[in-house]
């Protein structure tokens, strides 16, 4: 087959080259003919054309035999062998060339077919590393699903765009959806939208802030919303979602579950105590006053008179200190029925400013301290939002300052403006109009007794008005030291996949669970007094990392960390003052391994520092310790250099510069390091747990007799 | 027993006390004022308090009022010229903290949380009848 950029094809090349010799062949008779004819007498030329024609057939003929063979069985056959590369290359087809096809090539030909057997072989190599990783991954799917069906909560994961693209039944029970939630369907047809919209921006402004380190709900917000079918009351927490590296957003996970009956009650039982408090002072006030006119108005000497009328003023008094403790109960700005959120005060101003429900030209410049402010801060933006637009009107203006500032009880949010201030009747009507339609139904009035305050006017000086909103102060948020530090979830859909001893002999090297690990310590010489200062570990499940599950742990030596070391790991003498000797550390190490196989680079070095220690703590670290060093020695031979940074390059592996050399950060390219000597150990038959020690233990024999002889 | 000693008070001008309180406080304060000697004018609406303030030493507003509670009229009287210094004692129904910082900011110039004795008032009304003369603005009592 000629390709379609060459002229002529291999063939009508071949046959071109024979026809030149040819050709050129009898043109060199006829030339010599012509020429001797010349000189030979005029008798001759008869026997000369003849002596012509007995020489140029048997060249032609020779030459036609020639190239027919060559056609045959070398042009032919290059073309079915380029043809069956090129079928295997770029079809697939896994046939080998016929054998007896292009015998007469040499070397060609056996390479050729060698060739197209590779090439088979990879693609079924290929094809069954992707069918083994999609059936991996429809298995961890369907772990995924049976963990989320069995989940109490609803469950929803969606694009930043609101497109849902995973629920679990409950989620579908939740949100009121008869028959498919639907993939790609907007959460926003389902439930109310302006909490969930006020809840995400809210989130990604944390996050592009980076605030979302220190803030006490981290990457998580809480969400009170509505289905727009039978409105249902949700409380759902929203967990903003990033891609692998954690740079960027990628969408949100929302837990769902319904308070409707759970809220009402409470909500009920808040305004009963309310009421009934609110009752109870009235009509005790008529009575205690009554009976005081009453008694004031007795005739003097009327038996026990004075007694009785003491009684009124004391035990309104008593009475008056027990209904204020029940208020303080009921009134309490933080133990309403309705779920709040901490946010800060800035960020509840700036959501107001940006609201911008009805598109007015306000002009809002924000003020005030930074509080933690517990609200719910959907509803309340949306309160002031409306309070800014109706003010606007009302006081024809379009310049505010909002602020929040400290009272004495709770913070205050506080719009200004220059102009008259509101009447509360005037407010009273804005209370009683209907918020955004995305909050569902409720008014201005319910948004002020779910946080169990009011808002009023004040005219302020120099001409302007204050609109002063109470709301709850967060509680202190002192403990954010104490808080955990930000560690990734951890999970493993595959954990429960290696039932049994994961430890046996025959276990695959990617099917065992390994603890690797790493010390730190004041120097190479166990025996010589030095200490460990440092042990961290990393765990490897089904041939993966484990994010998060991770030991990390600083160690008194109890002696001094010469400088040497310390220039080596970075680690001091204060460093590790206080931190838990050996004793106290080595037993948590040794629960945190568990089950597993150990694994180090250079594991030697920092089993005899272990073991030292384990012998004397009664503890033991089972055999086989797996070794970086003497598996990688297994492959690239033991001249090569194998240290960790060697073979982290070699796999392509970056240690970040803050890591290096740490324990941990060691543990953790030991661990990567390990998992690419697994995969070129399984290529060259080193599959199992026993096969690793083995070509570990050939490595060792080698050593030892090299030092033997060195 | 403290009413004998009020008995002189009567015989002079007594000072007006606006009443601005429903059933079934309404009856038990106007007894209480005005066996203390004073002239009790009560009000069963905004309109009629409004009236009734002109001229008058003190207000008492329970903040439960059938028409728009006691807060509008606390502002309504603090609006009008005629009645902007007129000290205003405020009854209120619960003992929050918010109530009592808008009671304060709304210009009340005492607070007392039901129940409360009657002497409580009386001692906060004379106080104020005092002050009222002597200070525009009347001081803000937290009861």
């Amino acid at each position: 087959m000629a390709d379609p950029g060459e002229r002529w094809g291999l063939r009508l090349r071949v046959f071109l080259f024979f026809a030149l010799i040819a050709a050129g062949a009898v043109a060199a008779l006829a030339a010599a003919g012509v020429v001797a004819a010349r000189h030979a007498p005029p008798e001759a030329v008869a026997d000369l054309v003849l002596a012509f024609g007995v020489a140029a057939f048997p060249i032609l003929l020779l030459t036609t035999w020639v190239w027919l063979k060559f056609d045959e069985n070398v042009v032919r056959p290059i073309g079915v062998l380029s043809t069956e590369i090129r079928a295997a290359v770029h079809a697939g087809a896994r046939g080998a060339p016929d054998a007896k096809v292009g015998r007469y090539l040499g070397v060609l030909a056996p390479a050729a077919r060698e060739a197209v057997a590779a090439i088979a072989a990879q693609r079924a190599r290929t094809d069954a590393a992707v069918a083994a990783a999609v059936s991996d991954a429809a298995r961890q799917r369907g772990r995924l699903e049976s963990v989320l069906r069995d989940l109490e909560e609803g469950l929803v994961i969606c694009t930043l765009q609101h497109r849902i693209r995973l629920y679990n039944r409950q989620a579908l029970q939740l949100m009121q959806v008869a028959g498919d939630l639907g993939i790609d369907r907007s959460l926003l047809a389902l439930v109310a939208a302006q909490p969930i919209r006020h809840a995400l921006g809210r989130l990604l402004n944390r996050f592009e802030a980076g605030r979302h380190h220190d803030h006490p709900e981290g990457l998580t917000a809480l969400v009170v919303t509505h289905t727009l079918e039978r409105n249902r009351q949700l409380r759902c927490r929203m967990v903003l979602t990033l891609d692998g590296d954690g740079k960027a957003p990628t969408g949100y996970i929302l837990t769902v579950a319904d308070i409707t009956n759970e809220l009402s009650a409470g909500v009920w039982r808040d305004r009963l105590l309310q009421e009934v408090t609110e009752d109870i002072r009235s009509r005790v006030a008529a009575l205690v006053l009554a009976g005081e006119v009453l008694a004031a108005r007795l005739p003097p000497g009327t038996p026990d008179a004075d007694r009785f009328a003491a009684l009124f003023p004391t035990e309104a008094g008593a009475l008056a200190t027990r209904l204020d403790q029940l208020d303080a109960a009921a009134n309490d700005l933080l133990a309403g029925a309705w779920p709040m959120t901490h946010v800060l005060s800035p960020t509840l101003l700036a959501l107001v400013r940006d609201r911008r429900s009805e598109q007015r030209d306000l002009a809002v410049t924000l003020d005030g301290l930074s509080l933690w402010l517990r609200c719910d801060s959907a509803s309340v933006v949306d309160l002031l939002d409306r309070m800014l637009n109706r003010i606007a009107v009302f006081a024809r203006t379009e310049r505010f300052t909002l602020a929040t500032r400290r009272g004495e009880h709770h913070a205050h949010v506080d719009l200004a403006w220059t102009g008259d201030p509101v009447p509360l009747d005037v407010l009273a009507v804005w209370l009683d109009e209907r918020l955004d339609d995305g909050l569902g139904p409720i008014t201005g009035r319910d948004v002020l007794s779910r946080h169990k305050t009011d808002l009023w006017c004040l005219a302020a000086p120099e001409g302007s008005a204050v609109l002063r909103l109470p709301l709850a102060l967060a509680p202190a948020h002192d403990d954010r030291a104490a808080r955990l530090p930000e560690r990734p979830l951890v999970y493993d859909f595959d954990l429960s996949a290696p039932e049994g001893s994961p430890r046996r002999a025959d276990t695959p090297l990617k099917a065992l669970t390994i603890v690797v690990f790493d010390t730190e310590t004041t120097g190479l010489e166990p025996s010589g007094g030095d200490e460990i200062v440092q042990i961290a570990g990393v765990r490897i499940v089904n041939g993966r990392v484990v994010r998060g599950e991770v030991f990390d742990s600083y160690v008194d030596p109890k002696r001094s960390i010469p400088p040497a070391s310390t220039w080596v790991h970075g680690i001091t003498d204060d460093r590790v003052r206080g931190a838990d000797p050996i004793d106290r550390v080595l037993p948590r190490f040794h629960a945190f391994t568990g089950e597993a196989v150990l694994c180090a680079h250079n594991a030697a070095f920092d089993m005899s520092f272990l073991n030292r220690h384990a012998a004397r703590l009664g503890l033991a670290f089972e055999p086989p310790v797996l070794d970086t060093v003497l598996l990688a020695a297994a492959l690239f031979g033991p001249t090569e250099s194998l240290t960790l940074d060697a073979l982290a390059t070699r796999f392509d592996i970056t240690i970040p510069d803050e890591e290096r050399h740490t324990a941990i950060g060691d543990s953790r390219a030991t661990a990567l390091v390990l998992l690419a000597l697994f995969d070129l150990l399984e290529a060259s038959g080193v599959v199992t747990l026993a096969d690793a020690v083995r070509v570990s233990e050939a490595q060792v024999a080698i050593r030892r007799a090299q030092k033997a002889y060195t | 027993m403290s009413a004998p000693s009020l008995t002189s008070a009567s015989d002079r001008t007594a000072p007006a006390v606006l009443l601005a309180a429903e059933a079934p406080l309404d009856a038990a304060l106007t007894a209480l004022l005005a066996d203390a000697g004073f002239v009790v004018r009560p009000a069963g609406s905004r309109a009629e308090a409004l009236a009734a303030a002109v001229g008058a030493a003190v207000a008492v507003v329970d903040t439960r009022l059938a028409d728009g509670g006691g807060f509008p009229l606390l502002e309504a009287l603090r609006a009008d010229p005629a009645t902007r210094h007129l000290p205003v004692i405020l009854l209120v129904g619960r003992a929050a903290p918010v109530e009592v910082e808008k009671a304060g900011a709304l210009g009340a110039a005492a607070i007392l949380t039901k129940p409360f004795a009657g002497a409580d008032l009386l001692d906060r009304v004379r106080r104020l009848c005092g002050a009222n003369s002597a200070r525009p603005d009347g001081e803000v009592h937290h009861g």
